[in-house]
């Protein structure tokens, strides 16, 4: 719902077209009722004129509309179109209802005149009716609310529909509704009102329903305007087609009809004319039977004048016996001079002079004269005449034979053959001035029974236009004025014409219906195509908004970006209007260098940020840019921030000119250097301590090009070479104070760091300019660019110090190497002898032994008789003892040769080791019970050899102390501690007090007694040994009879 | 049994004697020469010195050989033994107390035929002396004279 009233481009403007042209059309019509010359609307076709009333009615509507669109805005002209069409609309209404009640309210002046039969000057009442309508419509679009213009709208598509109806029934010839009760409406009313429903159906604003189906929602923008003009084409093209093609198709249906009337209507007329002429040539037949004279004596006689009374009798008889046969009214004997001589039949015998002269012919032609038809002006009616001769030359008597056409012939023809109310069969003939019918005219509108009528009074009607020679089938108003299609054939050898006529209306009237169901398909099928086309417009008008939509979304996409790119941008940016010097626009940036929120910012002036100090050099740069010097420039200049602090900014002016115009606005590119400024200064102070810093280290940078040989230093360089630092220096210079040896390391140095590109990192002596010796550090790094050493630079660093204390540290070396030297031969001679102690225990402690044991058996078998129980019990303890001593001997020298042995690390499947040795073990003892549980894949870098005599022992162990056990179980197995693989031999074995743990692994440590368990004590120790030796660690977590676990690593502490 | 000679060099007398126990618990009745230092040994074996014109025909079947010697060490004696035509083929066995790795692996690099361990229990000494005796002595098959 809007209260405005949007209005299609263009429209306003036609409506306005409209209401003028409608306008105009009343007034000429008014004017030519007043000129008297109303007949101009009757288009020479004999249709009605609009009526003075109609004109005023519609004339009124159309002003007020008028008024209306051209003061659009006008309150007043709304206000008076509203009661103009409101006075229109009561009067129509009145109108129509006293038309329809047949009552009178308002007196309506007629020119009491008719066009046919209709009265010219009185309003239709389907004009009342269309006129009621478009007065409503008018007043509802004096509304704003759309759904009264819509309604208004609708009521003006209405009357156009209706006039365009009636319009084309006159363009078909078949004006609706003549010839009926009701007036019809004027053709000019008709056109009227088409045009005045176009401008009403253009005046109600495009939001409406019925032009909204022409129009779009959003005319706006110029693509859905040029869419929507191309589919009011589609719509218009469309429409023409339908209404030419149903034009065409009922043209050719009347046309059809038409032919088929004219067919019939012929063919009734002929058939008339033949009953005519047969009847005639049936009469005329008769006469010639009576001139065959079958009493010729007694008419002789009777010529004579000597007829007997019987002669007269017999001839009375003969004449009545003729009149009854064949119908006459009036038999009579005539003399040459018109006398009757004997006449039979009804009284009315007169003979008139025609009558006289009829018989004259007939006797001088001898033959049967016809006088007819005739009406005999005593009786009013008609009759037919025949003057027969009689075949001989002696008579000269006539006999007259009278019939009455009227009561003979008339019944014959006056039938209508087919099943038509309007049929009617005319048979007349021209008398002076007037027309004499020969039947009465059955639907006279004056009801009388004349047969006679003026001949003014017929004009254009067939009967008039027969008299006057034409024949065959025309369409003509008849004497009622009624449109009639008629059949004109003359009557042979008499003046007379037939007329068989039909009224249009009823020819047309089946075509009439065809008419109105076609303007209902052609409504329908408009009506589709109106809904058809707007769909589509709708369609495509979504498609070209969402294109819009589209292209507005990336033009605000593009508008937000460089807002973005704007308000983001690093740096300060701000628009200023010259002639006020206020900022109008400024990024974020800027808001952030002047410390002014963004909102702020915009209402200051340029004045108030710009340093007071700085203010002129800014107006001087305006003005060069306003003299067109340059297209910007820059400056340096002071702000000062809202804080009060004050900020060195690098600003750029450049002016947005209009052309041919002075420069509106600035726009100032402002960069914070306050930043910059404060970094200078640091740099400086920087490069000053660093100045400093090389004096205090002694270290100094250079840098020469290659190509030139040109070089720079710092100070320093120069105090190292004994130099002025002021000078300065090349290659050459720097290569000058080295000799010798040196001297060719740092020319080959540097040639290779210029020719490849190689660092070089030299310690060489030189001689200083004063001659002094000194060290110095010299590093050089080429820099490459493009493959090419573009830049060599490095530093030097007096080392002299440095190098000193290190000739000093590396005397100091020397003597430690020296010492460490003596002390590992010390070492090694140690080492020899512990080898040559094992030696010799394996070698020659165990000869003794061998010895002992040897001669202690030999003892025992040779002496054993003189040996008593005792003596033999204690050589078998020698003997026991000794081997003892045997085994522990080999065990110390497996414990020396194990920390002895060289080590070879690789990665050793223990898992696999730990299932050999456990299967060994069972194989030695296949009779115990004993579950190995070796956990799979265990793999560590180890000692192969080693490891299996750690395993070894480990298990061994395990296996040992579960001797006593029922259900022994030992596990080998691995955990990890700490991110370190720990790996375990448990068993849950006799176990030991961990009290005594740490001398566990102690060398000859035992936890249990020799009969308990035999053993050496040295397995742990060497299993420690080993494991140390692998950078690992081992303990034991144990408890008596609950078994013992022992954990070891092999490199890396858990 | 063959009845070729066995050369024991040993210089422990003990040893000497719990050897020749040892043979004759096993029945050795071969012929035992017993040298006491590597001088004397190698003097024997090539007709030097002492034995100057020894007759080169008595055979050998086996020498067992002690590697700590007086004079001249056992790995020299038996490097002499093989660097010689005339003894290379000659079966000798170390008997020895040592068993330091470097022995075993040098006596093997030389040439060795057999390292046997003495053991400190005199049964086991017994039987490792029998074990000898059935393998040198009687299921050996001695190479042929070696060319003078």
């Amino acid at each position: 719902m809007t209260d405005t009233q949007p209005i299609v481009p263009g429209t306003d403007l036609w409506a306005g077209h409209a209401f003028a042209a409608s306008f105009a059309l009343t007034i000429l019509v008014l004017l030519s009722w007043l000129t008297g010359s109303w007949e101009i609307w009757s288009f020479g076709l004999g249709y009605v004129p609009m009526a003075p009333s109609t004109a005023l009615l519609l004339g009124a509507i159309a002003a007020g509309g008028w008024i209306r669109q051209r003061r659009f805005a006008s309150r007043s002209a709304n206000q008076l179109a509203r009661i103009v069409s409101a006075g229109v609309c009561i009067a129509s209404t009145v109108v129509l209802v006293q038309q329809l009640a047949g009552i009178e309210i308002i007196r309506l002046v007629t020119s009491g005149e008719n066009v046919g039969n209709v009265p010219v000057g009185l309003i239709s009442p389907l004009t009342a009716g269309a006129i009621a309508l478009a007065s409503a419509s008018l007043a509802l679009q004096t509304f704003h609310r759309r759904a009264f213009r819509s309604v208004g709208a609708a009521l003006a598509l209405g009357v156009g529909f209706f006039g365009t109806i009636v319009v084309l029934s006159y363009l078909l010839e078949a004006p609706l509704y003549y010839g009926g009760r009701i007036v019809p409406m004027a053709l000019s009313t008709a056109i009227t009102l088409v045009v005045l429903a176009a401008g009403l159906l253009l005046a109600s604003g495009s939001d409406t329903w019925p032009l909204n189906l022409i129009a779009v929602a959003d005319h706006r923008t110029t693509a859905v305007g040029l869419i929507g003009r191309g589919f009011l084409a589609l719509l218009i093209v469309a429409f023409s087609l339908i209404v030419v093609v149903a034009v065409t198709y009922i043209r050719h249906e009347r046309a059809e009809t038409r032919l088929a009337a004219t067919e019939t209507i012929s063919a009734i007329a002929d058939l008339k004319v033949g009953l005519i002429d047969s009847w005639l040539a049936e009469r005329l037949g008769d006469a010639e039977v009576f001139s065959k004279a079958p009493m010729r004596d007694e008419l002789t006689r009777l010529e004579l004048g000597t007829a007997s009374d019987d002669d007269r009798r017999d001839l009375t008889l003969w004449l009545g016996a003729m009149t009854e046969a064949y119908g006459y009214e009036y038999c009579a004997l005539v003399e040459r001079d018109g006398s009757v001589r004997l006449a039979v039949g009804s009284g009315q015998a007169s003979i008139d002079v025609a009558t006289v002269e009829s018989c004259h012919a007939a006797l001088r032609e001898n033959r049967v004269v016809a006088r007819g038809f005739y009406r005999q002006p005593a009786t009013q009616r008609m009759f037919l005449d025949l003057a027969v001769p009689f075949n001989d030359d002696q008579l000269s008597l006539v006999l007259l034979l009278r019939t009455d056409a009227e009561k003979r012939l008339l019944p014959q023809f006056s039938h209508w053959p087919t099943n038509s109310r309007t049929g009617e069969t005319l048979v007349f003939t021209r008398e002076g001035d007037s027309i004499l019918f020969m039947n009465v005219l059955r639907t006279a509108r004056d009801g009388g029974h004349e047969h006679l009528r003026p001949l003014a009074g017929l004009r254009g009607t067939p009967t008039e236009r027969a008299v006057n020679g034409a024949s065959g089938v025309i369409e003509a108003p008849d004497y009622r004025g009624n449109p009639v299609l008629a059949a004109i054939r003359p009557i042979h050898g008499m003046p007379w014409f037939l007329v068989a006529k039909i009224d249009r209306r009823e020819v047309y009237a089946s075509f009439r219906r065809q008419i109105g169901l076609t303007a209902l398909a052609v409504a329908v099928m408009a009506l589709a195509v109106a809904i058809g086309v707007r769909m589509l417009w709708y369609r495509s008008g979504l498609v070209v908004a969402r294109r819009e939509l589209e292209s507005e979304r990336q033009i605000r996409q593009a508008a937000r970006n460089f807002r973005a790119l704007f308000d983001q941008a690093a740096i300060g940016v701000a628009q200023i209007e010259a002639s006020s010097g206020r900022i109008v626009a400024a990024n974020r940036r800027f808001s952030e260098i002047v410390g002014y929120p963004q909102e702020e910012v915009v209402s200051l002036t340029a004045d108030a940020i710009v340093y007071p100090g700085d203010r002129d050099s800014v107006r001087e740069i305006s003005r060069r840019l306003i003299n067109g010097e340059a297209s910007k420039l820059s400056q340096e200049c002071g702000y000062v921030r809202k804080d009060g602090r004050v900020l060195v900014v690098h600003q750029t002016v450049s002016p947005l000119w209009d052309p041919g115009d002075e420069p509106r606005h600035y726009v100032v590119v402002v960069r914070d250097v306050t930043q910059e400024k404060e970094t200078a200064k640091a740099l400086e102070t920087r490069d000053k301590l660093l100045v400093e810093v090389g004096r205090i280290a002694k270290v100094g940078g250079w840098e020469f090009d290659p190509v030139t040989s040109e070089g720079t230093w710092t100070p320093e360089v120069a105090r190292i070479h004994d130099l002025d630092p002021d000078l300065g220096t090349n290659v050459a210079i720097g290569l000058s104070y080295y000799d010798g040896a040196d001297r060719e390391a740092i020319d080959r140095a540097v040639r290779e760091a210029v020719e490849l590109g190689r660092d070089y990192d030299l310690e060489l002596q030189m001689t200083t300019a004063t001659g002094a010796r000194k060290w110095v550090h010299t590093v050089g790094r080429p820099t490459i660019e493009n493959g090419r050493v573009v830049r060599v630079s490095g530093s030097i660093q007096d080392v002299t110090d440095r190098r000193r204390a290190e000739d000093e540290v590396s005397e100091l070396n020397r003597e430690l190497e020296a010492r460490v030297a003596s002390r590992t031969a010390e070492l090694e001679a140690a080492r020899s002898e512990q080898e040559a102690f094992s030696y010799s225990v394996s070698h020659d402690l165990r000869a003794p032994l061998r010895g002992i044991d040897g001669w202690s058996a030999a003892l025992l078998e040779d002496c054993s008789d003189r040996l008593d129980e005792k003596g033999r019990e204690f050589l078998g303890r020698v003997r026991s003892e000794t081997q003892k001593m045997g085994r522990l001997i080999d065990d110390l020298l497996k414990l020396s040769r194990i920390t002895r042995q060289e080590m070879r690390v690789g990665p050793v499947d223990l898992s696999a080791l730990a299932r050999s040795i456990a299967a060994k073990l069972r194989e030695s003892d296949p009779g115990r019970d004993m579950q190995f549980v070796v956990e799979p894949g265990l793999v560590a870098d180890c000692d192969a050899g080693l490891m299996e005599v750690v395993l070894t022992n480990l298990l061994e162990n395990a296996w040992k102390f579960t001797r006593k056990c029922s259900a022994a179980r030992v596990e080998f197995g691995c955990r990890v501690e700490d991110g370190v693989p720990v790996h375990f031999v448990r068993d849950n074995g006799a176990g030991f007090d961990m009290q005594y743990a740490s001398r566990l692994f102690a060398p000859f440590q035992r936890m249990h007694t020799e009969s308990e368990f035999p053993g050496s004590g040295i397995g742990l120790a060497t299993v420690r040994r080993i494991v140390a030796r692998h950078g690992g660690t081992i303990r034991a977590e144990s408890e008596v009879d609950r078994g013992t676990t022992i954990y070891f690593t092999l490199g890396g502490t858990p | 049994m063959s009845h070729g000679s066995i050369l024991l060099v040993e210089d422990n007398p003990s040893d000497i004697a719990l050897t020749k126990r040892a043979m004759e618990k096993n029945r050795i009745t071969n012929e035992l020469i017993v040298m006491e230092d590597g001088k004397s040994a190698l003097d024997y074996l090539f007709g030097e010195g002492e034995w100057a014109g020894r007759a080169p025909s008595s055979r050998l079947a086996v020498v067992l050989l002690d590697l700590k010697l007086p004079k001249i060490d056992g790995l020299t004696v038996l490097r002499r033994i093989r660097s010689d035509p005339r003894t290379r083929r000659l079966p000798v066995v170390v008997l020895t107390s040592s068993v330091e790795e470097q022995d075993l692996a040098a006596s093997y690099d030389l040439g060795v035929n057999s390292y046997i361990r003495k053991p400190v229990d005199f049964e086991k000494f017994v039987d490792a002396v029998g074990h000898l005796g059935m393998y040198w002595l009687l299921l050996n098959e001695l190479p042929p004279e070696a060319a003078p």
